[in-house]
């Protein structure tokens, strides 16, 4: 279950996989055909024989050019791998991020999904791209020597297999160990990216604040902890490093003896444990080689269980209808309950209706879920008790995209992209001629401001729209959903970071965009709520009150003692 | 000569501890090499042994062997240790210094620079340049160093056979050197690439809510596969050097025991050389020829690093925002107990060269005031904000603040002044009560509760399961704007600044909780100065006098 997607891409492209198999059997044969040519030289000369250079050089060299060629192609095979995984992979994640549950950026900080992607699909690539072709390369390696040391002498080679698997024993205890700190080795970095992109996010605050120093603070107690892991880690890896240095060398010694005495027996030549041993070396460097890949492989298996660990959050799920239906109701809510955690219910049993046309707002107390039920309503919270529906149809059955191509919303928090100022408005229509993203916002009235801009329309917005007002942006977003022209708009307090001066002219963009529209407002100011055909007090989760402003005025319980004293203001 | 700047330049990061670092490597290097000369000793020993028979000699020579071996094994592991911690401290001290650097730029940078570019060189420049430290630097020495410390014995036992190998391996390193360069180019290529995909990525996580709701959200997605595959392409590229490298490594190999074989057996004939001494050389030069080939094949991992180090170095050398914007002399200042709070003399100020946005501007706001300053979107009220806060410099006139004349006081003197609560209330990482105590980080958690009592916060906190210790999400998502705010307001008050500078906080929020940020304002009002950048009536209603910009 663990490694699905991750095995199920390397699966796609198994076949580079075995052409790098076959090209590195073709690598450590002819290594091996090398050493057999120089032990029967050997042989020769210490027979008192001529050696005849002439025949295997030649031989030589076409193994030479032979297994260099294999190499190179190998190489490229290898790398090759890696990158079509890690391209795929990628593509994968990204396209999983936009359509993952939406709660899940609720508990998950951007910096450490950033982090994720980008850090740990690194490791991934080093992992296919290094460690795995050398795992491979070792095995066959392994494979062929043992052949040829076999040959030489069986026993010699029961005597090397049967004292080598203490070293595997040893690593794997010690890898289970080193891979448990390599996670919180991640987790530490992490934690100093987070630290970094808080600091540079909060830059205004930080500065005004004068607390670089417990930023500097935090850094450096984290980077002491991660020098502090490191220590254990080393001191961890290192033990196995030269406890197996030490296993493997016990063995070489017995088996040198071992080969001694058979020499002195006469039953191997000088020339063959000349061989052997020249062997015997690229045999224990392809066997030790195995289980330290394996250590380098388990950082790996680290990065890739994080990234799957993405890649199996639930997505956003819906049905197959992309169409409504033809009814009266744009929007339909019946004893809907949710909550962000299990015990906090934000929500409880809320039951209302929206009309085609009508234009609604809600008031109420901050954190009185208001914001939430935007949410619900753009599908990005699903796990609702209740039933909600959308034009008709229930929101299990609507195609989400579909679904949320019949809502434009402008939210509280306005996100510019950092691109030009078209391309930010045209975000509601990817393919808005010019003329449209005009048009748009001279409804919006931004466009007068966007051409004293230097480059006009073109003019790069800074992050987070940097170089723009509160009410410029609020402006912009509302370009853009006017450009979405989709039949149901939802404002999130669309008029709230505007001065008094644009509050007038917004107030008739909006009213003017609303037209024919079903319209949802969160509204404060008394223009918007006065204009409402229904308001809806929202207390606990739960509509208290609703009706237009006169007769909740006249009602006068809650929504009267909360408006009260606005109105003497002209607000509220 | 770039490279090697760049190199010395990262190694004297370390400072003293440089020496302690280097000398590991080279401890770790010998010891280890060391080892590998005990084991080809061995295997010469044996052959001598079984070709003249002496077998009494061999218990003696093993025992010899075995002990100096174990006790470079316990060298090496205590070298290892300390080069890796080092290592690892070297690259806290690096983030530091990249966070230092990222919060003392001018701040316009901010403003000009997406935040996803200087994330990515926390999360791929500086991870990189660590590698630095923490193995490209001792694949590339270590090497060397065992070269070097295999030479030795080699040389002795027979100089003509090594050198012979020696001058084999010299032109393969030549062929490797000659691929230094473009795989630089490339590994910067690939650098740039992944940072673009980066901030795609940021935008995309960042605008999560607008990516879903618009379909355009797919252009992101797209815009970030479209990079991914050019990543991919140019990778194509960098394979084709690798796999060069690979193949004149794995070729020269098979080259090199030809020339071992063909030479080898010609000494031995000749009576230059011992079988013994032959395998023994044999033996140490796969390890020899290992270390030799893998100096080639880490220089061009080393000088990509490097890449990397520049964009660390280039960022750590950004210009950062100066104690004065205009002098460098700066008088630290008191505070004078003037009447006027705030003097505002005849400013001008632009962002760009054309533009004015404000122009010879006065304004004075004495102590205990709580003034409004109202006007148009755009006419420069945020901006006004900013000069107080010294942000920017200013194009003429000056400003005041208790005496203190910003062309004269260091700005963080000056942001002493003043406690200010901005538009988009930025909560940190981490708890309610760590969020105010950034107001005053020495701060008793009595006097935190008391701020968020003033600020009208303490209610609302004490709501949740786990009160101050409510973690408030990334941005303060767990919280709603009011909430937010609140908090914000709690941190400024417990800052104890005389001033008190609000830039439209309550513009965002909803009627209720306006009314209970008021009501905190009023608490404050003739206690505190107070400068609020406000619209709505009901807030500016609050204030003694008000300014129409």
């Amino acid at each position: 279950m663990r490694k699905r997607k991750f095995v199920s891409c390397m699966a796609r492209y198994g076949w580079l996989l075995l052409i790098e198999a076959v090209l590195a059997i073709i690598v450590s044969y002819t290594l091996v055909q090398g050493n057999e040519i120089i032990s029967v030289a050997i042989d020769e000369m210490l027979a008192g024989q001529e050696v005849s250079f002439g025949s295997f050089v030649v031989q030589f060299l076409i193994f030479t050019i032979v297994g260099a060629m294999a190499a190179f192609v190998q190489s490229i095979v290898a790398s090759k791998f890696a990158i079509l995984i890690c391209t795929k992979y990628k593509d994968m994640v990204v396209d999983k991020l936009y359509r993952i549950e939406y709660k899940y950026f609720d508990s998950n900080y951007s910096a450490t999904l950033l982090n994720k992607v980008i850090g740990d699909l690194g490791e991934i690539a080093s992992f296919l791209e290094s460690v795995l072709p050398e795992i491979m390369s070792s095995l066959v390696a392994l494979i062929i020597y043992s052949v040829y040391i076999g040959r030489l002498n069986l026993g010699l080679l029961i005597l090397i297999l049967v004292s080598y698997p203490l070293i595997f024993w040893i690593a794997s205890a010690l890898v289970k160990r080193i891979s448990s700190l390599q996670v919180t080795y991640r987790q530490k970095t992490d934690t100093m990216a987070e630290i970094a992109q808080d600091a540079v996010n909060g830059i205004l605050v930080l500065r005004s604040f004068g607390i670089e120093d417990v930023f500097r603070k935090r850094m450096h107690t984290a980077a002491q902890e991660l020098v502090e892991n490191e220590e254990k880690r080393t001191q961890i890896s290192n033990t196995a490093i030269v406890i197996r240095k030490v296993v493997q060398w016990l063995p070489n010694i017995i088996s040198a003896v071992y080969a001694v005495y058979l020499v002195s027996c006469g039953d191997i030549s000088l020339g063959g444990l000349v061989s052997f041993i020249l062997i015997l070396n690229k045999f224990v460097e392809a066997f030790i080689g195995l289980p330290f890949c394996m250590v380098d492989a388990s950082a790996g298996v680290v990065s890739i269980k994080r990234v799957e660990e993405i890649l199996e959050t639930e997505e956003e799920y819906g049905g197959e209808q992309t169409q409504p239906l033809d009814t009266d109701t744009a929007i339909s809510f019946e004893n809907i309950e949710f909550g962000y955690t299990e015990e906090s219910q934000i929500l409880r049993k809320l039951s209302f209706e929206v009309k085609k046309g009508e234009n609604v707002a809600f008031v109420g107390e901050s954190g009185g879920g208001k914001s939430t039920i935007f949410h619900i309503l753009c599908g990005f919270y699903q796990n609702t008790k209740g039933c909600y529906r959308l034009l008709g149809r229930a929101v299990e059955d609507w195609n989400i995209e579909a679904l949320r191509a019949q809502i434009a919303l402008v939210s509280q928090n306005v996100f510019l992209f950092p691109t030009t100022v078209e391309e930010n408005i045209s975000y509601g229509k990817p393919d808005a001629t010019h003329e449209e993203v005009v048009d748009a916002c001279k409804k919006a009235e931004i466009h007068d401001f966007i051409m004293t801009l230097p480059q006009g329309y073109q003019t790069l917005v800074g992050e987070r729209g940097a170089i723009l007002s509160g009410g410029q942006k609020q402006r912009i977003s509302i370009a853009r959903a006017i450009l979405k022209d989709a039949p149901i708009l939802l404002l999130d307090e669309p008029t709230s970071a505007l001065d008094v001066e644009t509050e007038s002219s917004i107030q008739n963009a909006i009213s003017a965009v609303m037209r024919g529209r079903t319209c949802i407002t969160i509204a404060h100011r008394l223009s918007t709520v006065v204009n409402a055909d229904r308001i809806m007090v929202l207390k606990q989760g739960q509509i208290v009150e609703s009706g237009t402003h006169e007769e909740l005025m006249a009602l006068g319980q809650a929504y009267a003692t909360m408006y009260g004293e606005g109105t003497d203001n002209g607000e509220l | 000569m770039e490279n090697y700047k760049l190199f010395v330049r990262s190694m004297k990061v370390m400072g003293k501890k440089m020496y302690l670092y280097l000398g590991a490597i080279f401890v770790m290097s010998v010891s280890f090499a060391m080892f590998s000369i005990m084991t080809s000793l061995l295997m010469k020993s044996v052959v001598d042994i079984a070709q003249t028979g002496e077998y009494q000699r061999l218990a003696v020579t093993i025992v010899v062997i075995v002990v100096v071996g174990l006790v470079s094994l316990l060298i090496y592991r205590v070298a290892t240790i300390r080069y890796n911690v080092e290592a690892k401290r070297v690259y806290g001290v690096l983030s530091e210094a990249v966070l230092d650097a990222e919060m003392n730029l001018p701040y316009s940078y901010y403003e000009k620079h997406h935040s996803g570019e200087i994330i990515s060189k926390v999360s791929y420049d500086l991870t990189k340049m660590g590698d630095i430290y923490g193995s490209r630097l001792r694949r590339v020495v270590m090497p060397f160093l065992q070269v070097v410390a295999f030479l030795i014995p080699m040389l002795l036992m027979s100089w003509q056979l090594t050198l012979c190998l020696i001058a084999v391996n010299a032109v393969m390193m030549g062929i490797e050197m000659l691929l230094l360069n473009p795989m630089h180019r490339v590994s910067k290529e690939l650098s740039g690439i992944n940072t673009k995909m980066t901030s795609r990525l940021s935008d995309l996580l960042q605008g999560m809510e607008q990516a879903r709701m618009y379909e355009s959200g797919h252009r992101t997605v797209e815009d970030f596969k479209i990079q991914n595959h050019a990543y991919s392409k140019k990778y194509n590229k960098k394979l084709l050097y690798t796999a060069c490298l690979e193949c004149s490594g794995k070729g020269f190999e098979l080259l090199c025991s030809l020339v071992f074989l063909v030479l080898g057996i010609y000494f031995v004939n000749k009576g230059y050389t011992t079988l013994g001494a032959l395998t023994a050389i044999y033996t140490m030069y796969g390890s020899f020829s290992f270390q030799f080939l893998q100096m080639g094949k880490y220089i061009p991992e080393l000088v990509g690093c490097l890449a990397n180090a520049k964009n660390i170095f280039d960022f750590l050398d950004e210009a950062r925002e100066p104690k004065n914007w205009y002098t460098d002399k700066v008088d630290e200042g008191k505070d004078m107990g003037e009447e006027k709070a705030i003097e505002i003399e005849k400013i001008s100020f632009s962002y760009h060269e054309e533009a004015e946005v404000l122009k010879d501007f006065s304004l004075d706001i004495k102590r205990g005031e709580c003034i409004a300053i109202t006007g148009a979107s755009g006419c420069g009220k945020t901006t006004l904000s900013k000069l107080l806060l010294g942000l920017y410099p200013l194009n003429g006139g000056t400003i005041r603040v208790n005496g203190l004349d910003i062309r004269k006081c260091s700005l963080t003197e000056l942001r002493k002044q003043i406690s200010y609560v901005p538009q988009e209330p930025y909560l940190f990482h981490g708890s309610i009560m760590d969020n105010i105590r950034m107001g005053r980080p020495e701060a008793s958690e009595e006097e935190i509760i008391e701020a968020a009592k003033m600020a009208n916060a303490h209610e609302f906190i004490m709501g949740f399961a786990e009160g101050y210790d409510t973690k408030v999400g990334e941005r303060g998502n767990n919280l709603s704007g009011g909430q937010r705010q609140r908090i914000a307001i709690a941190r400024a008050i417990l800052k104890e600044a005389q001033l008190i500078l609000m830039d439209e906080a309550t513009s965002a929020l909803d009627n209720e909780s306006e009314q209970l940020v008021n009501d905190a304002l009023r608490k404050m009002h003739g206690k505190k100065t107070i400068v609020m950048i406000a619209h709505r009536p009901s807030t500016v209603q609050l204030a003694d006098r008000v300014c129409q910009m």
